[in-house]
Formats: C-alpha cells, sequence, structure tokens
C-alpha cells in the first residue's frame, strides 16, 4: 500500500497544532470509571434545560421535517433576532454553536501572517481557529483574574485584526463594565475589529454590565457573540450566532456556512428567545446554588472564584487532573484547568441542587488530611 | 532541522561514497575532529555488515541536524536477523559469521546512541553522536547573592542560560544531575534545538535565583528537572511559582502527563503525585528518589495488558491513582515464538545507568537479558532498568524472567508510552 506524503501534504500549523479529544460519553465514563451516576458540571449547562416552548417544538417536533433542508440563513431566527433587539435582519448570523461563528470571523479578516488578540486564560476556541488556520494568537496574560485591556492595546500591530474579549470571561467570570468596554472600543477607533463573546450574557444581572447590542450603533467595528447552549438549555442542538453592523456582516457573511444550522434548532431557538421567566428562574437558581457552594467551600476553607457566569473556580490542594478522576470516582464530573493555563484549579458548573450536594460531600471525601 | 539524505543500493562497493557522505555531513553540522571521525568508524563497520546481508537492497541514510547531536539513520525494507543489534551480541574470534558482527559492536560502541525502531515494514537503524561541549570548572565558581524580596519568571538568554546550568552545577553538586548541567553551551544548544524549554526567576537585584528545565520525552510524556531555588525567602514560594509557569507552559502541549525521575528539590505534593521511588547508585551513595507525576490532561481510560505476577502491582497503583484502567492478562497458550529476543539499550555513562526495553520477544529472553545484565554490570552500571509498557501486550510476557533475575517492579508511570510504563530496577 503506497503512504501518504503527509508530511508534505499537511501545513506546518497544522502539523503543531493538537487536536481537541472531547471527554467520553456517559455511558461510557461510568463503564470506564465503574459509577453508576454521573452529574456533568463540566460543561456549564443549564440544570434548568430548555424553556418550556423550547420543549415543546422539541416534543411535537414532526419527523418528517428531517428530510427537508433546514433554511439556509435561519430566515425566521434573524427575524425574530431583529425585532427584539431592534437591528435588522441582516445584521445577524447564525451557526452551529457559537464555535462556527468564531471560525467565520477569523476566516473573514484574517490572512496569512496576521494575528488576533486574546487573553492567555479564556475561552480556548478563539486561540485554537487562529492558530489551526495559520495565524498568530497574541495572548495576553490576565490581570486579577480579567482582561487586561491596556496591555491588549499595547500588543497591536499592523497586522493585528481582531481582538477577542470573553464577557464575562469564562472561566473567571469577570466582566468588563459599559464605561470601561466603551473606552477599549473608543481607543481602536473602529481600525480592527472587536469581538466581544457575549455567550453568557443572560446570567449577569448588575446594572453597569455593557449590552453589546446596544453598542452596535456606535461602533461599527463591534461583533457581538451569544448562544443559545447556556441560558437557553439547547446546547444539544449547537446553535448560536453573531451580530455586527451591516457592513462588517456583509463580509463575514461571504466565509459563512449556509445550511449548517438544523431546523429543530432553528425552531427551538425561536421559541426560547423571548422567555425571560426562564432566565430569571435560571438566574435565581444560579445564585442560590452558588451561595450554597460559596459557603460550603468557605467552610473547608478553599480559595474560590465565584463571580458572573453559572461556574465557579476552586483551587484545590492536589493535581486538578487528579481530582478530576477521584471526583469522577465518586459520580461527579469536573473540568480540569490545566489546560485553560489555571494548574490546579477546577471550574466546577453549577448543576441541580441534588448534584451540587453531591459534589460538595465527594470533594469533602477526596481532599488531603479531612 | 536541516537533513540531507543520501539513496543507493546497499552494496560495499559503495563504502567510500557513504563514508565521504557521513563525514561530510557530520563535519557541515558541527561535530568536532574527533567525533566525526567516530561517526566514520561506526558508520564503516555498520554499513559493511548492512552490505552483507542485505542483497539487492535499496537504503536510504539520512543525516539529521539535531544542533547538539546529529543523528544518521540507515533506513531500508528487509529481513535480517535482528538478533545481531543486541548489545551483548556474542562475538568469538574464530567464527567468520561472528567477525562480521563485530562491526556492529564496535559501530555501537562509537556512538552516543545506537538505536532500532521499525514503522511499518521499514526498519531505522540511527546512530546518534553528541558535539562535545568544555564543562564548567566547579572551584572557580564563587556564587555571592545580594538581598532582594521579589521575583520575576521569564525564559534567559543564551547568557543567562549558561548562568543558570553553572549555578545548578554550584548549588546541587551533591545531586544526581543530568550531564548538561556540567555543560552550559550543550545546554543552550539543547534550547535552540527546541527539544529542551528552560524558565528562569530574576529577583529584583537582576541576580538568577532559580529555574526549571524540561523535555518532550515522547509526544505523550515531558520530563522535568527542578525546580532548582538557589536563594529563597521572597514574598511568595519559588519553587511553586517556577511548577506553575512550566504547567502554564505546557497545559495546552500535546502531552499527557509531565513527570520527574530525578526529583532533586522536594516539589509541592500539591502539585505532583509520588508514583513511586528509585534508588539510584552514585559513587558509592544509594540514594532514593522519589519519581513524581501528573496528568496534563483528563484521563479517558484504558486497557493494561499485564502478566499474572505483576497483576497486584498494577492494581495496587491504579487504585492508588484512581486511573480508570481494564487490566488484561495475558497467558502464553503454546503459539509460535521468535527464537531470538532483540533488548534495545539506552545507556548514561555519566549516572552509570542503563534503560533496557524489549525489541522483540523471544524464546532465548531471559538469557539475552542475563547476558546483558553481566555485559552491564561488568562495565560499571549500578543503575540498570527495564521498562515494560502496558499497551503492548507482548511485553507483558517477560515479567517472569525479569522477576526471576532480581528485578522489581518499583514505579508506574501513566500514559507514558502506547500504554503506562512500569520501571523495574535491577536489585544489586
Amino acid at each position: 500500500m503506497k503512504q501518504i506524503p503527509l508530511s508534505e501534504l499537511v501545513p506546518e500549523y497544522v502539523k503543531k497544532f493538537q487536536a481537541y479529544i472531547p471527554s467520553k460519553p456517559d455511558d461510557v465514563l461510568k463503564k470506564i470509571f465503574n459509577v453508576n451516576r454521573l452529574h456533568r458540571l463540566n460543561n456549564n449547562e443549564n440544570p434548568l434545560g430548555p424553556p418550556l416552548k423550547a420543549r415543546e417544538i422539541l416534543k411535537n417536533h414532526n419527523p418528517a421535517k428531517v428530510a427537508i433542508y433546514p433554511s439556509g440563513d435561519a430566515y425566521h431566527l434573524r427575524n425574530k433576532l431583529a425585532e427584539k433587539f431592534d437591528l435588522h435582519p441582516d445584521q445577524f448570523l447564525v451557526g452551529n454553536g457559537a464555535n462556527e461563528v468564531i471560525a467565520f470571523v477569523i476566516k473573514a479578516f484574517c490572512e496569512q501572517g496576521d494575528n488576533i488578540i486574546t487573553a492567555d486564560k479564556t475561552f480556548a476556541v478563539y486561540e485554537w481557529i487562529a492558530t489551526f488556520s495559520g495565524f498568530d494568537a497574541k495572548l495576553i496574560p490576565l490581570k486579577n483574574f480579567e482582561f487586561d485591556d491596556n496591555a491588549m492595546l499595547d500588543a497591536i500591530d499592523k497586522k493585528t485584526k481582531i481582538l477577542f474579549i470573553c464577557n464575562p470571561n469564562n472561566p473567571t467570570g469577570t466582566y468588563w463594565n459599559t464605561k470601561r468596554l466603551c473606552n477599549f472600543l473608543d481607543k481602536i477607533n473602529g481600525q480592527q475589529i472587536v469581538v466581544v463573546d457575549e455567550a453568557y450574557f443572560e446570567f449577569v444581572d448588575k446594572d453597569d454590565y455593557p449590552d453589546g447590542m446596544k453598542l452596535l450603533k456606535k461602533y461599527p467595528n463591534l461583533v457581538v457573540f451569544r448562544t443559545f447552549s447556556k441560558m437557553y438549555g439547547l446546547a444539544g442542538l449547537r446553535i448560536g450566532y453573531l451580530a455586527g453592523s451591516m457592513e462588517v456582516v456583509d463580509i463575514i457573511r461571504r466565509t459563512c456556512v449556509v445550511y449548517s444550522v438544523n431546523t429543530l434548532a432553528q425552531e427551538a431557538a425561536l421559541a426560547a428567545v423571548d422567555d425571560n421567566e426562564h432566565i430569571f428562574k435560571t438566574r435565581e437558581h444560579i445564585r442560590k446554588e452558588k451561595s450554597f457552594i460559596a459557603k460550603e467551600l468557605q467552610r473547608l476553607n478553599l480559595t474560590f472564584v465565584a463571580k458572573e457566569g453559572c461556574y465557579i473556580m476552586i483551587k484545590v490542594p492536589m493535581s486538578d487532573t487528579l481530582a478530576y478522576r477521584k471526583l469522577l470516582s465518586h459520580g461527579v464530573i469536573v473540568r480540569s484547568m490545566t489546560g485553560f493555563r489555571y494548574p490546579n484549579w477546577i471550574r466546577l458548573s453549577i448543576g441541580s441542587h441534588e448534584a451540587m450536594e453531591l459534589f460538595i460531600e465527594s470533594f469533602e471525601k477526596i481532599l488531603p488530611n479531612r | 532541522m536541516d537533513n540531507i539524505t543520501l539513496k543507493l543500493l546497499c552494496n560495499n562497493k559503495y563504502l567510500p561514497i557513504v563514508l565521504s557522505f557521513a563525514e561530510e555531513s557530520a563535519r557541515a553540522f558541527g561535530l568536532g575532529k574527533k567525533e566525526t571521525f567516530a561517526v566514520r568508524l561506526a558508520v564503516e563497520e555498520l554499513f559493511s555488515y548492512l552490505s552483507k546481508v542485505l542483497t539487492n537492497t535499496n537504503i536510504e541514510i539520512v543525516c539529521i541536524n539535531c544542533i547538539y547531536f546529529i543523528e544518521l539513520q540507515f533506513i531500508f525494507k528487509g529481513n535480517i536477523s535482528l538478533k545481531n543489534f543486541n548489545l551483548t551480541a556474542t562475538i568469538s574470534p574464530n567464527k567468520e559469521q561472528d567477525l562480521e558482527q563485530m562491526g556492529l559492536l564496535i559501530a555501537s560502541r562509537m556512538v552516543d546512541n545506537f538505536k532500532i525502531t521499525k514503522n511499518q515494514d521499514s526498519i531505522f537503524l540511527q546512530l546518534i553522536k553528541e558535539k562535545s561541549y568544555p564543562s564548567i570548572d566547579n572551584k572557580k565558581l564563587n556564587i555571592f547573592y545580594e538581598d532582594s524580596d521579589s521575583f520575576f519568571i521569564k525564559e534567559p538568554n543564551k547568557d543567562e542560560l549558561k548562568l543558570f546550568a553553572a549555578r545548578v552545577k554550584y548549588f546541587y553538586n551533591e545531586k544526581p544531575l543530568p550531564d548538561f548541567f556540567s555543560y552550559p553551551g550543550k545546554l543552550v544548544d539543547m534550547v535552540i534545538s527546541s527539544n529542551y524549554d528552560t524558565l528562569i526567576a530574576i529577583d529584583n537585584k537582576n541576580q538568577i535565583i532559580g529555574g526549571i528545565v524540561w523535555c518532550s520525552l515522547n509526544k505523550r510524556l515531558i520530563e522535568f528537572f527542578g525546580p532548582f531555588e538557589f536563594k529563597n525567602n521572597f514574598n511568595k514560594p519559588l519553587k511553586e511559582e517556577l511548577i506553575i509557569a512550566c504547567l502554564e507552559n505546557i497545559g495546552k502541549s500535546d502531552a499527557i502527563g509531565l513527570y520527574s525521575k530525578t526529583n532533586i528539590d522536594a516539589v509541592s505534593e500539591e502539585y505532583f503525585e509520588e508514583i513511586g521511588r528509585l534508588l539510584i547508585y552514585r559513587d558509592n551513595d544509594k540514594i532514593s528518589m522519589p519519581v513524581c507525576f501528573r496528568q496534563l490532561k483528563e484521563d479517558t481510560g484504558a486497557i493494561a495488558w499485564c502478566h499474572e505476577e505483576l497483576k497486584n502491582f498494577l492494581d495496587n497503583n491504579y487504585n492508588m491513582l484512581f486511573l480508570p484502567r481494564k487490566v488484561e492478562v495475558v497467558h502464553e497458550m503454546g503459539e509460535i515464538l521468535s527464537d531470538s529476543s532483540v533488548i534495545s539499550t539506552a545507556l548514561d555513562r555519566s549516572m552509570k545507568t542503563a534503560t533496557l526495553k524489549l525489541f522483540l520477544y523471544g524464546k532465548d529472553f531471559e538469557n539475552n537479558l542475563l547476558s546483558h545484565i553481566n555485559l552491564l554490570r561488568k562495565e560499571g552500571f549500578n543503575n540498570i532498568f527495564f521498562e515494560i509498557d502496558t499497551g503492548i501486550p507482548e511485553q507483558a510476557y517477560i515479567v517472569p524472567a525479569l522477576l526471576k533475575i532480581n528485578f522489581s517492579s518499583k514505579v508506574l508511570v501513566p500514559c507514558a508510552g502506547v500504554g503506562d510504563i512500569v520501571i523495574f530496577q535491577m536489585e544489586i
């Protein structure tokens, strides 16, 4: 059999890149770790699930519709979003999860030799997509768990095309307030694309927290990401979107893969988008459970960071990968954070109260000398 | 990395071309006169041997510039008896066939490492020859530190790296250190080659007060040396900060584990799991060295192939480390075995350490291993290890022979090979 000359076929930047290996499915993990229950507290999913109207859509979905292609550009959903945010439907692009729209933006603006700027300890997908596409990702260290605006501005050079800010940041939960974000955008002065990833927007209930959608008119170089995976509990359907000025979105649309969002996802998102009751209920649940976990962690005398979002970072007195394995042997799965460049920290997603109690019970058992 | 390739028929009439290629490549890649001569001699012996056993076979010879060493690869397809590549292939001066094999023995002694690997149906013979570097004269060093109270961590430049190596040698001279700390120029080249990485700590008086070194052993495992601390009493723990900086650096690499078998300056238990101890014999001393490890990724489970006699060791270690492994016991059931086994040997002469691995299992394994041990002991190697890989079923069969010859299982390093690696140490 002829050998494929892979070393000649594969670009250097792909050779250097390491594939992300997702965790195994629950049934496999249960078998491997010999447990009969598994609470997934590693993906920041909504423990309350999707809103009621979205559930109805899922329940009543006509299987025959699966044979028909979806709307190629999520027509009805874009119209709905335009109505909700008082923007034009063409200012939205819907993707197969927010991950896909990150790729659209990078492909639209970067060419060989260009770079993007983001933080070193944030959602990894901006860095990944830039790197495996052959672009440089300048990673600016967080300062006190926050994106460092001045250092990001200082890092801009002639080849910088996009700056990514995760607001609130995953995993630290810190955020820039409206004044700080506007100040940053003023200094950029429209010279680069600024992406504000608001994947956890609906979880933040603070007066000074900026709504990117409201800033689009003033800052045409701003692109806002939102998702239905977190607050709206549609992670399994993979649907997210971006919004920006007409001229910027028109460019991004050229690199956008049409028909990538399935019908069920579009319909469920359409049904979910107006459900404010679901948002209030989820916020209340997260607030209550975060407060429960915070008290327990204080009792255990452990360092933690519990800011915005549906997650908490906890410093563990052992290697985080060992904590991961030990917790899994108790049926609890958390995110180990060496891969986020936070060695010996774990990220705990807020789950049901039962899951939170089980986490604390298991956590106490795995801590040394207790 | 620069490399030069020569493709030809494996025939002794081409020997002058091969020698000229090896010599000129070695010189072009910076080897000194003495080392170039040794390479020439090794290549002469190896090519002469191969041209006798491989007829009408195409061979590719690649010389790779690895900055601090050169690697010569002989790549071919063909059926040759690999048993002659054992370190101990026996030589009788009265037998003509044995005299041919003498060449291989000479070749292996002329270079720093002589390895055989197989990739699909190709055989790779690799000769490695290191450059020589001037060593530090410890007696000339007089290191004095001014008071300081803060520090930061950075990647060193070339000269900082040399100063750092000298300080490691000065402050840790009594410890079993890898030889590159004695040759600062070598450490610089190792970092330039991208095989090694270093971070150093600098205080507010611009003094180098510590550092850490690491290198990839394979795609899955990184070995680290340190963290070294030359001065303490700072507002934050220096060693811990060096470990964190190292982990932040490699956290997104494709490695699965980080380990150290020369845990010289006890590292924080909070960052590593102690996975066992190795006894290091050095001159007349015997030092018990803790081996520490941590995973860098979430473990996704694996099968561990094992012999009945190793099952308890594996079960205990997997339980202690909370590692999800399905232990499968192998049994010989009358199947055909190769007559000859092949053992690969890596030597660290400065540390008197030999690490053996199974290359090919065969009926004569126990005798072959005994011959290796006798030869190594005769040459003064006191630290003799055998590593077996739980991801390769064939390797499980050699456990009874290892135990019989006084090896005992000491350490299980998770994810260090195809599966996990069990390090056996010969009791002396």
